[in-house]
């Protein structure tokens, strides 16, 4: 009887734990524990235990499948490669650029390598781009312009050696529970735990300091503080020699004093003296932040705000310090590091710039120099029918992104490919869809969002019928006369070649060491840098450029119409859009359907109980689901998770963007409730 | 001959069995020979990989030597694996006893068919990995020069591959928590019990207690695999002076840890619970997948579950090894048990 065990990595978050999956005679039948891993230490979440029962979960996907009328036809994949090639063959020649291609997070590193090649060099347009833009991507633009790199400074388990945890706009609680572990072994260690959220969720139950403020006013709260350490000398002196720009941020923060935060932010002025000392003074400070602060129209301003208060008290480029974006996705650093980006080739070289020209040569291309569409914006452009090719890999637009009548007229305008292991909402509305295999079927690499690479092994062969992304990409490329190898480990040999901070990475290396490689690493024989900026800044003159903040409200106006204000998030047991979460019954369990968390006292004057249908009505669309009253949530603020196809809250979110990130704000959106 | 309900000194007789194993290496001979003879088709043991203990699946009888020596840190259970997995077929379990109280409790369920062959291993405890790191960065020393953990007296000692010891006293020697309070380190219910108490050189203590093992260890000495040496009145002696030693300091560490979580602030302890369910999906003794119970308040899910388990319990520390945030589920169904013992006698 044939019995193995083979390690793994999650393949849902951005912590990416390691363990072990069960092959008996050819089926996967649980999973173990694996102690020994750096990053969870043997401890899994609930969709970790059970990301087993994806693997040959009845909905995989069977056969590729071509849209005949108003139906969705089995077909062979001949057929189905040649009707995708046929189509991006005509927009090519049309014009490259009404071709767009949505990237996954989920995909291996060699998979979003090829993939973004593919864009590249065989479409010949930047029109390439993943969910980042509805994440992180106010990261990216943030974190680089001040530190050269948009990316988590220290490993996951340094947050145990943090002095004061400072937590904005993200519930680690939910999100997060392996990270939340560190947290709570940092308050055993005597730290202190500051939780800035306007709701009382599971990481505010365990801060020290909950500051509820107002949703959208973070960025004022965060001048202020900085204005509070400009005005007291509590900035760290010996840090200032490493920082450039500092008199800039310091006039553009002074109107914030603690009156006007207070004010704006609804946080009372002692509450703010308080973190801000803590932040100062206890140190070191761990900056952490998710959501709440990136999916703002001002996101990238309050994560160059974030950056800027970590830098002025010195809390960068040593333990326990240090800038915690902890990403979503498992493989989302991955797809950024491998350029599924409109405006960045891999390693994060900028489209048009000279580094680009020679990677161009080296691809054996000249490379469009100008930056693609960003997908926040493709839909757009789609609807007003711009778009006459769109391909999506491993995403689900249709839940995802801001308002969902666009995308799908988006989607019905365009000649539509999703790659996909489930029929998810957006591949429903496809012309073609191409069954992948998941990531217990394939070798590759998956980085987390401490900047781990790790590298999986197959450890059951595909599902009959569905084949790697990887295998998939190479077929397409092929029907345009490029014959690339579909072996990752090649793949990964191209990788090292090109991005600069992960040429010291080989499958050698990661086989022998198994709890990954964590980049920069540009030396075989030495050890990746785990904790950035110890000495030097990434930048051209090694110093953090401090910017000159542009401070705003990113909560838009309520009004009589419109008195409540929309925020969302995640619950433990489900995971974004759900195509894979809400597959698993006992992860159903806890919540299978959608609900509309209410304050009791805004629940009384509308006249709504506990377990009432509500509809909630934005501008642009409504929903209908139940209310849960609760005092997790302020008065006038409703929360709604964002799991559930029943409550999909994109119908009440219209389109609005950050400039800069061209992320989307989907939180604080302004409401009304009534009942059903 | 060996003799059901008999004690024996048994070892290897291949010497490259013997010099990988800690004790006498009856376990991976005697595995391997169930698989040979095909009595069972596999054998759920664990193996060492580099510096990693993992579970280990034996089904090819020339790879026994994969599974010699002390496992220190395999508090996987075992149970577990098998709860999950369909494996057809007669296998064999290397299990504590622990893991062959929640084999029983499968087996009584109809949750593992069959009659898998359980070989009982006499378990002073396994390392937390975290704690025993911790002990041994003060002394210079990492997981991986560990060779085998020997439990003496009052102490535990670490040996370590470069023939150093460090001894380190009961309650603060990085043992898990949960095995510091077990009071039970024979197993009942299996086909054979073995370990190192009583045995004075490189011999597997050898208790023979089923039929069918009383016919495999007989089969194996007429093969030659073993040596057999009958324990005599001093090894029997020593072996239950090493047993009662560890049940004392089991009684001890528990009575202590019981008393101390009286001053605790426990609703603060339990308030940390984000409903992860971990603890419930890694109870061997859980009844189905679906953990929420119908409440989404954390402190009353762990009431209800205290509840539940107060009889069924089987105190393997499954649920504190899962926890993310160190909650001790299973000293408090401890507590309640004791607190429940106090009221019935009572009436």
């Amino acid at each position: 009887m044939s019995v193995r065990l083979h390690r793994s990595i999650c393949p849902f978050c951005g912590v990416g734990c390691g363990f072990y999956l069960l092959n008996v005679e050819g089926t996967i039948q649980t999973i173990s524990k694996w102690i020994e891993h750096e990053v969870c230490e043997g401890i899994l979440c609930p969709k970790g235990t059970y990301s087993w029962k994806l693997i040959r979960h009845p909905d995989r996907l069977k056969k590729p499948l071509l849209r005949r009328g108003d139906h969705l036809e089995e077909v062979s994949w001949h057929e189905a490669i040649s009707a995708v090639a046929t189509k991006i063959r005509e927009t090519i020649k049309d014009d490259p650029h009404r071709a767009y291609f949505v990237a996954s997070a989920k995909v291996t590193n060699e998979e979003a390598y090829l993939y973004q090649k593919f864009v590249r060099v065989v479409v010949g347009t930047n029109n390439v781009d993943h969910c980042v833009r509805l994440c992180h991507a106010a990261t990216l633009e943030g974190l680089s312009s001040i530190f050269g790199m948009g990316v988590m400074t220290n490993p996951i388990n340094d947050i145990e050696n943090a002095k004061t945890i400072f937590s904005i706009g993200y519930n680690f609680g939910d999100s997060h529970p392996v990270i939340f572990r560190r947290v709570l072994q940092a308050k055993k260690n005597g730290a202190k735990v500051i939780v800035i959220d306007p709701r009382f969720n599971s990481a505010a139950k365990h801060a020290d300091v909950h500051i509820r403020i107002w949703p959208g006013t973070d960025l004022v709260l965060l001048a202020a503080m900085i204005n509070y350490i400009f005005l007291n000398g509590l900035w760290d002196r010996s840090f200032v020699e490493r920082l450039s720009n500092v008199e800039a941020l310091k006039k553009s923060v002074s109107p914030y004093t603690l009156e006007v935060a207070e004010a704006i932010t609804k946080v009372p002025k002692r509450d703010i003296i308080e973190i801000t000392e803590m932040v100062a003074k206890e140190v070191p400070t761990t900056f952490l932040y998710g959501m709440g602060v990136t999916q703002k129209i001002n996101g990238t301003e309050v994560v160059r705000a974030i950056a800027s208060l970590a830098a002025i008290t010195g809390n960068i480029g040593r333990k326990g310090a240090g800038i915690a974006p902890a990403r979503g996705q498992n493989n989302v650093q991955g797809a950024c590091d491998m350029g599924c980006l409109p405006d960045r080739l891999p390693g994060y070289v900028r489209v048009g710039s000279e580094r680009a020209t020679e990677i161009g040569a080296f691809w054996g291309r000249d490379l469009d120099p100008l930056p693609g569409i960003y997908s926040s914006e493709v839909f757009q452009f789609a609807a007003s029918g711009k778009i006459d090719y769109i391909h999506i890999l491993g995403e689900n637009p249709l839940l995802s992104e801001s308002n969902i009548d666009v995308v799908i007229k988006g989607l019905e305008n365009a000649f539509v490919v999703v790659q996909d292991i489930f029929l998810s909402e957006t591949a429903e509305l496809a012309d073609v869809v191409l069954p992948a295999s998941v990531w217990a079927e394939k070798d590759g690499t998956f980085t987390n969002t401490e900047r781990r690479v790790q590298l999986i092994r197959r450890a059951i062969d595909p599902l009959p019928n569905s084949l790697p992304d990887l295998e998939i990409i190479v077929k397409i490329a092929n029907e345009f006369g490029f014959h690339w190898s579909s072996d990752p480990s090649l793949v990964f040999e191209e990788i090292r070649k090109i991005v600069p901070f992960m040429r010291g990475i080989s499958y050698f290396r990661l086989e022998k060491s198994p709890n990954g490689v964590i980049w920069p690493c540009e030396d075989e024989n030495a050890d990746g840098q785990r904790i950035l900026y110890t000495d030097r800044f990434l930048t051209p003159d090694g110093k953090a450029h401090l910017p000159e903040l542009k401070v705003s409200v990113a909560s838009v106006e309520t009004s009589k119409e419109f008195p409540f204000v929309l925020i969302n998030g995640r619950l433990l047991t489900q995971y974004n859009t759900g195509t894979m979460s809400r597959r698993i019954p006992p992860l159903l369990a806890p919540s299978s359907k959608g609900f509309a968390e209410i304050n009791p006292n805004d629940a009384i004057s509308l006249g709504i109980k506990h377990g009432d249908r509500v509809r909630i009505i934005s501008k642009i669309g409504s929903v209908e689901t139940t209310a849960v009253l609760t005092e997790s949530v302020p008065e006038r603020v409703v929360f709604v998770p964002n799991h559930f196809a029943d409550t999909p809250l994109n119908k009440l979110i219209q389109h609005s963007i950050d400039p800069i990130s061209k992320e989307p704000q989907l939180k604080a959106i302004p409401v009304r409730i009534e009942r059903i | 001959m060996i003799k059901k309900g008999d004690h024996y000194l048994i070892r290897s007789t291949r010497k490259n069995v013997l010099e990988r194993s800690t004790s006498g290496g009856l376990v991976p001979e005697l595995l391997g020979y169930l698989i040979a003879s095909q009595r069972a088709s596999a054998a759920l043991c664990h193996t060492a990989e580099g510096d990693m203990i993992k579970p280990y699946f034996l089904t090819d009888q020339s790879k026994v030597c994969e599974v010699c020596g002390s496992k220190f840190i395999a508090f996987q259970n075992l149970p577990q694996i098998m709860r999950d997995s369909i494996i057809t077929g007669q296998i064999a379990v290397v299990v504590k006893p622990c893991e062959s109280r929640a084999v029983m409790w499968l087996k009584k369920n109809g949750i593992i068919k069959g009659d898998p062959w359980l070989i009982g291993l006499n378990c002073g405890g396994v390392l937390d990995p975290k704690e025993a790191m911790t002990i041994l960065s003060r002394h210079g020393k990492k997981m991986g020069h560990i060779h085998h953990i020997e439990f003496q007296d009052e102490y535990l000692i670490y040996h370590f591959d470069d023939n150093s010891v460090l001894r380190v006293p009961f309650a603060e020697s990085g043992l898990r928590d949960s095995c510091k309070r077990c009071i039970v380190p024979i197993p009942s219910n299996v086909d054979i019990g073995v370990g190192y108490w009583g045995a004075q050189g490189k011999y597997t203590y050898t208790v023979v207690i089923s039929d069918r093992a009383e016919e495999a260890l007989n089969e194996m000495l007429r093969l030659g695999v073993i040596e057999v040496i009958q324990a005599d009145e001093s090894a029997r002696k020593l072996r239950e002076q090493m047993i009662r030693m560890r049940i004392m300091c089991g009684e001890k560490y528990r009575e202590m840890k019981l008393s101390l979580i009286d001053q605790v602030d426990v609703g603060e302890i339990l308030n940390r619970c984000i409903l992860c369910y971990e603890c419930w999906t890694n109870c061997p003794v859980r009844t189905g997948h679906v953990p929420s119970h119908g409440t989404t308040s954390p402190v009353l899910w762990q009431i209800g579950v205290i509840n539940y388990m107060i009889d069924k319990c089987i105190e393997c520390g499954a649920c504190e090894d899962s926890c993310p945030v160190n909650i001790p589920f299973e000293l408090f169904i401890q507590k309640t048990r004791q607190i429940k013992a106090n009221i019935e006698k009572k009436r």
